[in-house]
C-alpha cells in the first residue's frame, strides 16, 4: 500500500493505493521489506512453500516414543 | 458420512511426508478404487466403501485388503475382489455379508447411495443388496492376520452411530497389550466456502488448539472476508461450527473437559465459549495489549499472560471470571523480562511459558509452580512450549523444528533436547501447534524459507539471489548496492550482507537484526552481548553501547545516528537510545504496575522526566540515582503526542533533540 499524505494544516492520510499484491512475508514488528533508493521498487520476501495446511497427527506420542527410544 | 479430508489425506500416503516424519498411515487399508486413483472428486459412495471397510474389519477382525506397504494395499484395492467375510467366520448372516461386500464394490455406482442405505441393509430391513457376493467374488486364501490397523481418523462418520461411537477408543482398545496404536496423519480440510486462516499481521498470537483427549479442533478461519473466527471441529463429525462472537480471537484452549473454549477476544479481554457454541463469557476485562498466551491449569482456573510491560508475569483467574492476581516471580538474576504463552503441565502443577530476557529474540523455556510461583529456566532455547508428554516437554523452536527434551518434574531440570520434527510453519514468534494430553499433535504445517525479491511498483518480481533461505528484514544501503538481511536458523540468526550486483553474499556476523546508520554501518544485537557495530566492509566491529551484557537491540528501530536498545534490570524495564553523544533510557520501574505514568529518560548526566501532573517532558540535571530532580527546563515533547525524535542530549543541560525513531513518546 501507499497513501498520501499531508503535511499541513497537520499531518493526515488524504488518499491509499494498493500499490501490488502478491504473498509475501510479513513481519508482526518489524518491516519485512524496504524500498529501492529510486523510490520505483521493493525489496521483498517472497516464500518458496504457500501452501499451508493444518496436519493432524493421532497418537503422535507413538511417533515420539519411537524417536525417543521408547520414552521413559 | 466421512472426512474427505482424511481420505484425501491418506491418498497421499506414498508421498513424501511419510517418509519425512516416519510417520505410518493406516488409511490406504480404507481407501476406495476410485480415491487410489486419485479421483478428485469423490460423493458419499467413496465413505460407503470406507464404511464398508470397517465394518468387514469389525466382522472378521481383518481389513479387507493387506498388504507389506501402502503400494501393495492399493494394489489390491484396485485388482482384487474381497474375500467374503463368512469365509472366515460362518456365523456371519448373509445379508449383512450382503451388504458389506456391496458397500466394497469396485464401482461407485454399484454401492449404496447413502450410508442409511448400507445401515438399512445391515439390519436386513433395506432394499435388496446386489448379489455381488459369494458366488460373484474371486475366491482366495486369507491374508494372515497382520499388524491391526488403527481406525481413527479413517472416519469421521456420524450417521450409523452403533458403528462410529467412542471411535477413538475402539481404535486403541484394538491394540492389544504389546501393540502400540498406529500413528494416523491426515490434513485437516476446511468447510467449502471458507478456508483455515492463519493470520499472521499484527499479532503474535496463535489459532489453534487441540482438546484433551484429541477428539476436538479449535481454529481460525475466514469466511470471504479479510478477519476470521475460531471454528471448532469434532472428528466424529462431517462439519465444522463457527462459535459465535470470536472474531478476530486468538489463543484459544480448551478446558481440560472439553465443555469450554477460552481465547483472547479482539476487543483485548478474556473470554470463553461452551463448546456448542453458547455462554459467551467475559472473563475479566483487560488493557491495551490483551492477551499474550493461556492455558487451563484446571477446570476451575486459567492462568494467562498479557501484552503489557507493566504487567508482564503470568496471571491466573477463576474461569468463572474475576479479578486477575498475578502470581508468578521474575527470575531476575537472569535478566527474565516478560513471560509469555503459558502451557500448563503435570495436571496444573506446572505453567511451561516462554522466557523472554534481554531481546524478544532470545527466548527460553521456563517453568513455574502453580503453588509455590517459583520459577525456573529451563536453558531451552526455544519460542512456545507446547506441554508435557511421556516424561518429554515439547517445544517449538524459531527455526519450526519440535524438539522434546526430557523433563523432571520434580527438579525441575530438562535433559538434552531432540529433534522431532521440523516443519512447523514458525514465524515472528507464532508457533501453531498444539499437543492433546492424549498424545495427538495438530500443527500448521509450512517451511519458512523464501525468497529475496526485487518488485516493481506493477508487481513484477525479480530474484535478487537464488539460494531460499529462511530471510527477514531486507534493508537496502542508501545507494542501493548493498542489501543487509537477516539469516534465521535455530536458536540463532545472522546478518548477511549481499553485493546485488555480483549476486553474492557472506555473513557479516552472528546475531540480532540490522539497520543502515550512516550507510557504512550495521547494527546488531546479540543475545549474550553487547550491541555492537560493524562496518561492513572490514568486517569490524565495536561496542556501541557499554553496558552489561543485557543490552540489547530492539529489533529494526534503527535510524541515523540513533537506535533503539533494550534493558532490563531488576529495577527497571523499558527503552533505551544510545547516540553518539550519549545514551538515554526510557524507563519505568515495573513495581509501580499499570498505574504508573512516570516514565523516565535518561541520560548520562541528566534525566527527562515526564511531569506527573502537568503533562509533557521535562529535564532535570540530576543522575538517575537521584531520588529527586529539578525540572530545569518545561516541555521539550508532549507525551504521547505521537512519534516523535526519541534521543536527548544533555551535556549543556538542555536537551537537544536528534535523529530520528519510531519509537512513541510514552505516556
Amino acid at each position: 500500500m501507499a497513501a498520501t499524505i499531508a503535511t499541513s494544516p497537520t499531518l493526515a492520510v488524504t488518499a491509499r493505493q494498493t500499490l501490488f499484491e502478491g504473498p509475501f512475508t510479513t513481519d508482526p514488528y518489524h518491516p519485512n521489506y524496504d524500498v529501492l533508493p529510486d523510490g520505483k521498487g521493493f525489496i521483498m520476501l517472497r516464500p518458496v512453500e504457500e501452501n499451508r495446511q493444518l496436519v493432524m497427527v493421532v497418537n503422535w506420542i507413538q511417533e515420539l516414543r519411537r524417536r525417543t527410544g521408547g520414552g521413559k | 458420512m466421512a472426512d474427505f479430508g482424511i481420505a484425501l489425506a491418506a491418498s497421499k500416503a506414498g508421498g513424501t511426508r511419510m517418509t519425512e516424519t516416519g510417520m505410518s498411515l493406516g488409511t490406504p487399508t480404507y481407501m476406495s478404487p476410485e480415491q487410489a486413483m486419485g479421483e478428485r472428486t469423490l460423493d458419499a459412495r467413496t465413505d460407503v466403501y470406507a464404511l464398508g471397510c470397517v465394518t468387514y474389519e469389525m466382522l472378521v477382525g481383518d481389513p479387507p485388503f493387506l498388504g507389506s506397504s501402502a503400494q501393495a494395499i492399493v494394489a489390491k484395492v484396485l485388482t482384487e475382489a474381497p474375500t467374503p467375510p463368512s469365509r472366515q467366520r460362518d456365523t456371519i448372516p448373509e445379508a449383512v455379508e450382503d451388504a458389506v461386500l456391496t458397500a466394497l464394490a469396485k464401482l461407485p455406482a454399484d454401492r449404496f447411495a447413502s450410508a442409511a442405505e448400507f445401515a438399512a441393509a445391515l439390519s436386513g430391513g433395506g432394499r435388496a443388496t446386489r448379489r455381488l457376493s459369494r458366488a460373484a467374488v474371486t475366491a482366495r486364501p486369507a491374508e494372515p492376520r497382520s499388524r491391526r490397523t488403527l481406525l481413527y481418523g479413517a472416519l469421521g462418520l456420524t450417521t450409523i452411530l452403533a458403528l462410529t461411537a467412542s471411535f477413538t477408543l475402539w481404535g486403541r482398545s484394538r491394540a492389544g497389550p504389546s501393540e502400540a496404536p498406529t500413528v494416523v496423519r491426515f490434513t485437516l480440510q476446511p468447510e467449502p466456502g471458507s478456508q483455515i486462516a492463519f493470520p499472521v499481521g499484527g499479532n503474535i498470537a496463535t489459532h489453534l488448539a487441540l482438546s484433551t483427549d484429541g477428539r476436538q479442533a479449535v481454529y481460525a478461519a475466514s469466511h470471504g472476508g479479510s478477519g476470521w473466527t475460531l471454528d471448532i471441529r469434532s472428528f466424529d463429525q462431517l462439519h465444522s461450527r463457527t462459535l459465535p462472537g470470536t472474531e478476530g480471537a486468538s489463543f484459544p484452549e480448551f478446558s481440560p473437559d472439553g465443555r469450554w473454549v477460552a481465547f483472547g477476544a479482539a476487543d483485548g479481554s478474556l473470554k470463553k465459549i461452551a463448546v456448542d457454541g453458547t455462554a459467551l463469557t467475559t472473563l475479566c476485562p483487560l488493557d491495551a495489549g490483551g492477551v499474550v498466551g493461556l492455558t487451563w491449569i484446571s477446570d476451575r482456573e486459567i492462568v494467562f499472560t498479557r501484552l503489557n510491560l507493566a504487567a508482564r508475569g503470568l496471571w491466573r483467574v477463576p474461569s468463572d471470571g474475576g479479578q486477575p492476581i498475578e502470581f508468578s516471580q521474575f527470575n531476575t538474576a537472569s535478566g527474565e523480562r516478560l513471560q509469555l504463552w503459558p502451557r500448563s503441565g503435570d495436571q496444573g502443577r506446572l505453567v511451561f511459558y516462554s522466557s523472554t530476557r534481554a531481546s524478544n529474540l532470545d527466548l527460553t523455556i521456563g517453568v513455574v509452580s502453580t503453588a509455590t510461583g517459583k520459577t525456573v529456566l529451563t536453558g531451552l532455547r526455544g519460542a512456545r512450549p507446547l506441554g508435557l508428554a511421556d516424561g518429554f516437554l515439547l517445544y517449538v523452536r524459531g527455526d519450526g523444528a519440535l524438539m522434546a527434551s526430557p523433563f523432571d518434574t520434580r527438579s525441575l531440570r530438562a535433559g538434552p533436547p531432540l529433534q522431532i520434527l521440523d516443519s512447523i510453519a514458525v514465524r515472528a514468534w507464532v508457533a501453531p501447534a498444539a499437543l492433546s494430553a492424549s498424545g495427538s499433535l495438530l500443527y500448521q504445517r509450512g517451511g519458512l524459507t523464501s525468497q529475496l525479491v526485487s518488485v516493481d511498483q506493477r508487481g513484477v518480481a525479480r530474484v535478487l539471489l537464488d539460494s531460499a533461505r529462511v530471510y527477514a528484514h531486507p534493508r537496502l544501503s542508501p545507494d542501493g548496492r548493498r542489501l543487509a538481511f537477516e539469516v534465521q536458523g535455530g536458536a540463532s540468526s545472522e546478518i548477511w550482507v549481499a553485493d546485488l550486483a555480483a549476486h553474492t553474499a557472506e555473513r557479516l556476523t552472528r546475531g540480532g537484526i540490522d539497520d543502515r546508520p550512516e550507510g557504512r554501518q550495521t547494527a546488531v544485537g546479540s543475545s549474550t552481548a553487547r550491541a555492537a557495530r560493524r562496518r561492513i566492509h572490514s568486517g569490524g566491529s565495536r561496542p556501541m553501547a557499554a553496558g552489561p551484557p543485557n543490552w540489547c537491540i530492539s529489533p529494526l528501530t534503527l535510524s541515523g545516528r540513533a537506535c533503539s536498545l533494550r534493558r532490563a534490570t531488576p529495577s527497571c524495564i523499558g527503552r533505551t537510545h544510545r547516540t553518539a553523544t550519549g545514551i538515554s533510557l526510557y524507563c519505568r520501574s515495573p513495581e509501580s504496575g499499570s498505574r504508573c505514568r512516570s516514565w523516565r529518560a535518561w541520560t548520562t548526566t541528566s534525566t527527562l522526566v515526564s511531569h506527573p501532573t502537568r503533562g509533557g517532558w521535562r529535564t532535570c540535571r540530576t543522575s538517575p540515582a537521584a531520588r529527586r530532580c529539578t525540572f530545569a527546563r518545561s516541555q521539550t515533547r508532549a507525551a504521547g503526542s505521537g512519534y516523535r525524535p526519541g534521543v536527548a542530549r544533555s551535556r549543556s543541560g538542555r536537551p537537544t533533540v536528534g535523529g530520528s525513531t519510531t519509537d512513541r513518546v510514552p505516556r
